[in-house]
């Protein structure tokens, strides 16, 4: 290659500059997330009840009592505005957290389909985009190929992004209406500005045969293509850099039974042929588990268990995934499975407990779980189990070396 | 399973067509379909978007919205009486009471102005002749039956204080207020995730056999039926495609269709590869396929008849029926006289 690619340029600036932070990754390693956070600041409103009852209380004693009145409504917009500065009201905080996030560690291997699930609200699709960075992190570090991404600069991180792309859920919601199939696979081109004219014109055809879709369909808009279709096209604009790593935020969850089952094997035909890595984050797990690699099974923003398909599959040890797997339906009805059934629904995350977050719901909670957050433990170098009443377990992976 | 006796049926539905009159055309959602509910049995309704399912289950109840639905043809014979035949007065006193139905989408479903005590409290008014106060004991009974806690309280709430899968649950309570015979579960749990999902496809499993109710549970997950049901009947297109118990559809499926669904999901101890594809798409109904809906995603397409007959709906063994020229005499007969050409199976572009 004639230019140094963004990369190697930044590996260069490597010591030099102190912004750029880099971490040896093990050699398969693609992409590994360090403790990665996002909270979503929401204000914490005041409650004004009180305040409107004694303002229209005080307009009716205007009413008949002018000046009364007219102190009583200073009064109480006065209190108001002083009241929040007044012990013990100050202590309130203005703004609550909603810990989407929390501390999520992943090691993405390459050339591996690795899943991430979890239940709706769990954090799934804003992993996914704070990974990116499509989301400012909270904290965190996310290290691809030993770069620190959340520390570039714009102009780094869009250089950067060719090597990282992302496939959204809703294949209606995620194209624009107004552009042509054409337009919206030779977008990445023009923003990169990797290629011009013709060049473009050839990659976009390549890329619609390579999804599996006929040339003429380059100038129709979204609205004339299926749901399948529409999910090729997504498709076609995540290949269109050539990147190595993948982003499926639920590529096949608003598609038909037998619509999805195409756009997995064009997936998985799509990995084979130009080796990519994908993060597959999906809600159905009869899916994941032949499809993925590893699979992380996150919680309330946290991650609770996370092991190669095998390990999570059939030699699960936290209470939450042994729910979760045994709640998956089974198509095959001699194997009407023995349920756990969890009680109740998924907490808030806004301004959650302390300890492990899955204490509310948990069959074997106690009195630790309340009140430490779980240490990660291991059970091979891959399988990670965060839960205070699994026996046994190391506290490194390299105690399996 | 042993095939039932015919006093065993609860609702049969025999010819049934419901079309919908847009200003598009004429979207024939409902072609032709034939299926009985035994007595306390669940029987599945299956099939992807678009096939008719819920259409059949608002055709069965008799409020496919009118316009632009609408039951062309048909009977719905439930109790030896056609349902289809009753006045409008008449049918809301089935509707509710003898034959109850859950929906998808628990928000919409319920009223939001109204507390849940009161939704499920009018259901029984209405069918039963009860005081309020006795409607709402009812209500509270029934609430804790579905396993709502604290129903005594829960009873004055509103359905945006509760959560997806406990709204549901109000749903369902409100379904089995007045003990029917029928249970139409319309996607009960596809709003829902799987631990809630779970909770709530046990609660149905629980409740049928305390009440000694049918189901008809419409869903696309085939892992719900394989879970849940005695019997099942997959929809393609307005056609049911194929009936029979679910030991048979899993084991030994025979329409190319059933197939293909079962080739398409993730089976548990499948492999990547396994997963199979039906090629195109799901037919527009306006102007659908002609002959058998399928033909142009079937691999065993027989030219010259699939695309030109529609096959009979035929019983290949008691209990096991299904619409296919592969299995009709007709079909047989065609591809006997085309020896020389055989069966060309459709070629992928």
């Amino acid at each position: 290659m004639s230019t140094p690619s963004i990369i190697e340029k930044l590996q260069a600036k490597k010591g030099k500059d102190a912004r750029i932070k880099t971490k040896e990754l093990e050699e398969d390693v693609v992409l590994e997330v360090e403790n990665l956070a996002k909270y979503f600041k929401i204000p914490n409103p005041m409650d004004t009840t009180w305040f409107l009852v004694a303002f229209v209380a005080s307009l009716v004693i205007f009413a008949f009592f002018k000046i009364i009145g007219l102190i009583l409504i200073g009064l109480i917009i006065l209190a108001y505005f002083i009241i929040p500065y007044i012990p013990p009201f100050n202590k309130r905080p203005k703004f609550v957290y909603l810990k989407a996030v929390d501390g999520l560690n992943l090691k993405i291997r390459k050339q591996k389909i690795v899943g991430l699930v979890g239940e709706s609200g769990c954090g799934k699709s804003t992993a996914a985009r704070t990974i990116l960075r499509l989301l400012e992190p909270t904290k965190g570090s996310v290290y691809f190929r030993g770069i620190d991404i959340n520390r570039l600069t714009s102009d780094e991180l869009k250089e950067m992004r060719r090597y990282m792309q992302i496939v959204f859920q809703d294949p209606y919601a995620s194209l624009n209406p107004r552009a042509t199939a054409f337009d919206i696979i030779s977008e990445p081109y023009i923003i990169h500005g990797v290629a011009s004219g013709d060049e473009i014109s050839i990659n976009v055809l390549r890329l619609l045969k390579e999804v599996g879709l006929a040339p003429h369909h380059a100038y129709r808009y979204p609205h004339e293509f299926s749901g399948g279709q529409r999910q090729r096209i997504g498709i076609a604009r995540a290949l269109a850099l050539e990147p190595d790593f993948i982003i499926m935020d639920e590529p096949v969850s608003n598609l038909d039974v037998s619509v999805r089952a195409a756009i997995i094997q064009l997936i998985l035909k799509l990995q084979q042929k130009m080796g990519l890595t994908y993060l597959f984050i999906a809600h159905d797990l009869a899916l994941v588990r032949i499809l993925c690699d590893e699979v992380n099974v996150m919680y309330l923003g946290k991650l609770m268990e996370a092991g190669t398909s095998d390990e999570i599959f059939e030699d699960m040890k936290h209470p939450y995934t042994k729910a979760l797997v045994s709640a998956v339906p089974i198509a095959d009805p001699t194997k009407r499975s023995k349920k756990i059934f969890l009680q109740g629904d998924i907490p808030t995350p806004i301004n959650p407990p302390p300890g492990c977050r899955f204490q509310t719901r948990c069959p074997l909670v106690s009195d630790i779980c309340r009140a430490e957050d779980p240490k990660p433990k291991y059970f091979s170098k891959t399988h990670v189990v965060y839960c205070h009443n699994v026996e046994g377990g190391e506290d490194s992976p390299n105690a399996f070396e | 399973m042993s095939v039932r006796a015919p006093e065993d049926i609860l609702l049969e539905v025999k010819g049934l067509k419901t079309y919908f009159f847009t200003e598009e055309g004429v979207v024939k959602a409902i072609e032709s379909i034939n299926f009985v509910v035994y007595k306390s049995e669940t029987l599945g309704l299956v099939g992807e978007s678009g096939s008719g399912k819920s259409v059949t289950a608002l055709s069965i109840l008799g409020i496919v919205p009118d316009p632009p639905g609408k039951v062309l043809e048909g009977e719905v014979i439930f109790h030896g009486q056609d349902l289809r035949k009753l006045s409008p007065a008449e049918m809301r006193k089935i509707r509710g009471n003898q034959i109850a139905q859950v929906f998808q989408d628990p928000m919409t479903s319920l009223n939001p102005v109204f507390t849940v005590g009161d939704q499920i409290g009018e259901a029984i008014i209405l069918h039963q002749q009860v005081s309020r106060k006795e409607a709402r004991e009812k209500a509270i009974k029934i609430m804790s039956l579905v396993g709502i806690p604290s129903a005594d309280e829960r009873v004055d709430n509103y359905p945006f204080e509760f959560s997806g899968g406990m709204r549901q649950r109000v749903m369902i309570a409100m379904a089995l207020s007045c003990n029917p015979e029928l249970l139409i579960a319309d996607e009960p749990t596809t709003a829902l995730d799987v631990t809630i999902q779970a909770q709530i496809l046990e609660l149905l499993k629980a409740t049928s056999e305390e009440f000694d109710m049918s189901i008809i549970l419409i869903t696309h997950d085939m892992g719900v039926i394989a879970e849940m049901c005695d019997r099942v009947a997959v929809m393609y297109a307005g056609y049911i495609a194929e009936v029979s118990d679910i030991m048979t559809i899993f084991k030994s499926p025979l329409h190319p269709y059933t197939k293909g669904l079962l080739g398409a999901i993730p089976r548990p101890d499948a492999k990547r590869e396994d997963l199979t594809i039906i090629r195109g798409s799901i037919p527009n109904l306006i102007n659908p396929p002609s002959g058998c809906r399928f033909h142009p995603r079937c691999d065993y397409w027989i030219k010259g008849l699939c695309e030109v007959k529609v096959p009979e709906f035929i019983e290949i063994e008691p209990g096991h029926e299904l619409m296919c020229h592969l299995y009709t005499e007709e079909g047989k007969a065609y591809l006997e006289a085309h020896k020389d050409h055989p069966r060309i199976s459709y070629a992928a572009k």
